[in-house]
This record gives C-alpha cells, sequence and structure tokens, in this order.
C-alpha cells in the first residue's frame, strides 16, 4: 500500500481552516431579505388554512357522533346497537342487506306484552338505518330475550316469532290492520294508525254477537310519523275463537270522532284458536 | 398606528436586523451543509421565516441564532432526502465549466457533500459552527459519543476523497487541507 492511500484524517485544526475557506467571501445576495416577508406571509397563510381545515374535520366528525350518543343518552334502557356498515363500492350479498335492513339504530320499545299458554310475549318496535321494523318475540321460541334480541352478528332475527320492516316514507293508510295467528300463540289484531289517533276499536263478530276490543295507540317514542296499535283478541282474555270474524277496525281522536277506518266485514281475518 | 401593527413591524425590525447580523455566518453554515449556493439562500430565507413565526413564542432573542442553526439542520437535511429523491429521476445535463479560482473551494464542497448528511453535520457544526460536541449533540438528537466517532470517520473519509486524483490540486490554499498522509 503506498503512502498516499493511508489516510488518519484532517486535524481539527486544518478542518476547520478547509471549511472557513471553502465559504470565504460568501455573501446573501442583495435583496435576499425581500424573500423573507414573503415566505412569513405563506407560511401564516398555510396555518390558517390547516387549523381551518382541521376545525371542519373535528366538526364534521363531532356532528356525525352526537346525535347517536345522545340517542344512547336518552334510550330508558340499554340497547345493543349494531354500527352502520362502512361505505363500500362492492356490491353486498344478499344475507348483508338483510342484516343492514333489520338492524335496530336505537332502543327496542315495546308495544304490548302479555302471556299466552304459560309463556311470555312481546310486541316490539324499533328503528333501523332506513325505517322501522315491527314484530313479534315469543319466549316458547328459541333465541328468546326479553325486550327483543338485537345480538351484534345478527346471526338471529332481532325478533324470534316474525318481524316486518319498512320505510316512513312509504305510502301507508291512516289505519293498517294485520293479525297474528300461530299456533301455541295469542291471536292479536294489529297494525299502524294516524298520530291524531287517540283509540283504535276492533269491532269482532263473535258467534253472532258483536264484540269490541278497544286500545291505545303506543310507540309515541320511536319518532314515526305514524303510531302503532296491538289488539289482544285471545290470550289474555278470550274473546275469539273459530267462529269469530273481525269485522272492522276504526280510529277515533280525542274526541271520539272517527279518522280512519279499515273495513275487514265478511273476511275471516283468524284461524281456529289454539286452545280447546 | 394600531397596537398590532406596531408589534408586527417591532418585530419585522428585529429579525430584519438579525437576518443582516448573522444572515452571511448563516449562509456559510447552509452552504457547507447542502454544497449548493441557491439551496443554501432558500434554506437561509426559509429558516428566518420560520423564525419570525415563532417570535412570539422567543423566550430571549438571543436564542434565535440556536433555533436559526437547528432549522438549517433539519432544512438542510430534508432537502438532502428530496434530492436523493430527484437523482433517481434527474434529466443529465451537459456540465457547466467552473472558473478557475473556484478550484479549492469546490474541493471542499465538492468532498463534503459526497459524505453521508449526519457525519457532514457533525463536520459543519463541530469545525465552522465551533459548536462543543455536546451542543453538537443536542442539536443534532443524537449522543455526544456518536458524534465524536461519527466526527473521526467523517475526517478521514475527507481526507480520502480530497486526496482522490478527481479533485483539484490547483489551488495552494486547498493543498494544505489536504489530508496528511503519514
Amino acid at each position: 500500500m503506498s503512502d498516499s492511500n493511508v489516510h488518519t484524517g484532517l486535524s481539527e485544526e486544518q478542518a476547520r481552516q478547509a471549511l472557513r475557506q471553502a465559504v470565504e467571501g460568501v455573501h446573501l445576495s442583495p435583496g435576499s431579505w425581500e424573500a423573507v416577508p414573503r415566505r412569513q406571509r405563506r407560511q401564516r397563510r398555510r396555518r390558517v388554512l390547516a387549523v381551518a381545515a382541521n376545525l371542519a374535520i373535528v366538526l364534521a366528525m363531532a356532528g356525525a357522533v352526537t346525535p347517536a350518543i345522545w340517542e344512547r343518552l336518552a334510550a330508558d334502557r340499554p340497547t345493543a346497537t349494531t354500527p352502520a356498515a362502512p361505505p363500500s363500492t362492492k356490491p353486498l350479498s344478499r344475507q348483508e342487506r338483510w342484516r343492514q335492513a333489520v338492524a335496530p339504530v336505537g332502543p327496542m320499545r315495546v308495544l304490548a306484552s302479555g302471556s299466552f299458554n304459560g309463556k311470555a310475549w312481546q310486541s316490539i318496535a324499533y328503528r333501523t338505518s332506513s325505517g322501522f321494523c315491527q314484530g313479534w318475540n315469543y319466549a316458547g321460541n328459541p333465541g328468546y330475550k326479553p325486550g327483543g334480541n338485537p345480538n351484534p352478528d345478527l346471526l338471529m332475527p332481532p325478533l324470534n316469532g316474525g318481524m316486518g320492516c319498512g320505510e316512513p316514507s312509504w305510502p301507508r293508510p291512516a289505519l293498517s290492520i294485520g293479525t297474528s295467528t300461530g299456533v301455541g300463540q295469542p291471536i292479536v289484531a294489529s297494525g299502524t294508525v294516524n298520530k291524531n289517533a287517540a283509540q283504535v276499536r276492533i269491532f269482532l263478530h263473535h258467534r253472532g254477537s258483536p264484540a269490541v276490543v278497544t286500545v291505545r295507540p303506543v310507540g309515541q317514542e320511536l319518532g314515526l310519523p305514524f303510531n302503532f296499535y296491538v289488539a289482544v283478541l285471545a290470550g289474555t282474555d278470550s274473546v275469539i275463537d273459530a267462529k269469530t270474524v273481525i269485522s272492522k277496525a276504526v280510529a277515533n281522536d280525542r274526541a271520539g270522532r272517527p279518522i280512519a277506518q279499515a273495513d275487514l266485514k265478511g273476511q275471516p281475518s283468524v284461524p281456529p284458536a289454539p286452545h280447546p | 398606528m394600531s397596537a398590532t401593527s406596531d408589534h408586527q413591524s417591532a418585530e419585522q425590525a428585529a429579525v430584519a436586523q438579525l437576518f443582516s447580523a448573522r444572515g452571511d455566518e448563516l449562509l456559510r453554515l447552509a452552504l457547507l451543509l447542502s454544497g449548493s449556493r441557491p439551496l443554501a439562500e432558500d434554506l437561509v430565507q426559509e429558516a428566518f421565516a420560520r423564525l419570525w413565526q415563532r417570535w412570539d413564542n422567543l423566550r430571549d432573542p438571543d436564542a434565535g441564532v440556536g433555533y436559526l442553526r437547528v432549522t438549517i439542520v433539519n432544512l438542510a437535511r430534508s432537502s438532502f432526502r428530496r434530492r436523493l429523491l430527484e437523482l433517481r429521476h434527474r434529466v443529465v445535463l451537459p456540465a457547466v465549466a467552473e472558473p478557475p479560482d473556484s478550484a479549492g473551494r469546490l474541493d471542499v464542497l465538492g468532498a463534503l457533500a459526497r459524505l453521508p448528511m449526519g457525519k457532514r453535520a457533525c463536520v459543519v457544526l463541530r469545525f465552522y459552527a465551533d459548536l462543543s460536541e455536546e451542543e453538537t449533540a443536542r442539536l443534532l438528537g443524537i449522543s455526544p459519543g456518536t458524534v465524536k466517532s461519527q466526527t473521526h470517520r467523517a475526517l478521514a473519509q475527507l481526507a480520502r476523497l480530497l486526496d482522490e486524483p478527481g479533485a483539484h490540486a490547483g489551488a495552494a490554499a486547498s493543498q494544505k487541507q489536504r489530508s496528511v498522509s503519514r
């Protein structure tokens, strides 16, 4: 190895000298200062914009989260809600669409309850992301949980005895009626009714003699553009049997004036009662 | 004139005064760190603009020079990283001949530019800015031991680079700066 390839490095003094000489006589160009205030103004603008953008993001997030928090706090019973699915461009499977459609987004309200043949039953309604669901919860069926069963994965329906869902904006009659008539279950007539209705009367023909069941609309706290009613026709007190037919349902306002009517005269509305 | 604009113009005057007093010195520091005159000037202007933004938070106006040094080192580091990226995508232009009197200077600046940024910063801060090992360590966010070893290696590397056949041998001044081959 030649001598010139063996380096112990520059001494500190040599380094100092070399560096000073390398930049000797280097001065800022005239007018260099002018750029500083310009840059400072640009930085200030950028900072203001960044603060505004961050504030906008925080406000948007707060706006999205706060209503959900208030809804949870306002609920009078603990509920398990399923978070809304994130937006995706991927088409959803049928099961995923179903899960989205029936997942509760607020408290589940018990509209009516009782027991039949020693087993509890409930009529329950709740809001979904696109509207509402209403249905039945029977202690005799698998997956029963008092107050509804919004299991997080929704492997089971929230209500184990059948449910119907819809959007509040759909055209809806001032009074609708349907019956639940499963074997081993109470027989009920239920439906939706105009918000001005103070009561709903179900007219029955019971072995030739008329009978009337009167109920009050419920479910106002769900905030839908209509209320619900549930009339127990058999179960708690048997007013119905194989020969009974529902003739009509009438909704009355506070003054007792009829404001809506569902005429079912002559239609066999209920099958034979499940008990002898 | 309102109190706010009075305050702003006082701030501007203070920063301008610091610029005229220490601007050249900081430009030389930036030049040694960046190896490019236009970039060095850019770094100094940017550092002063940032100092101005934080002037109110400065407890001691004398600390301004320290702040400027740190900012220049950090800006040089990030411009170094940015330039590495640009080099990967650069278009090669014909070389411009340097004036002969700058040969010695180019030797040192060229050799410095070939050092990794960490070693370069150690050498420049220790021997140009005359900072102690502890001060350099604090400024670079590394331990004094690392400063010591990086500086030692950098000086050896510099000596080797200045002795390479490609380096200019013309200037007598630069001869003195060369590594001592023992």
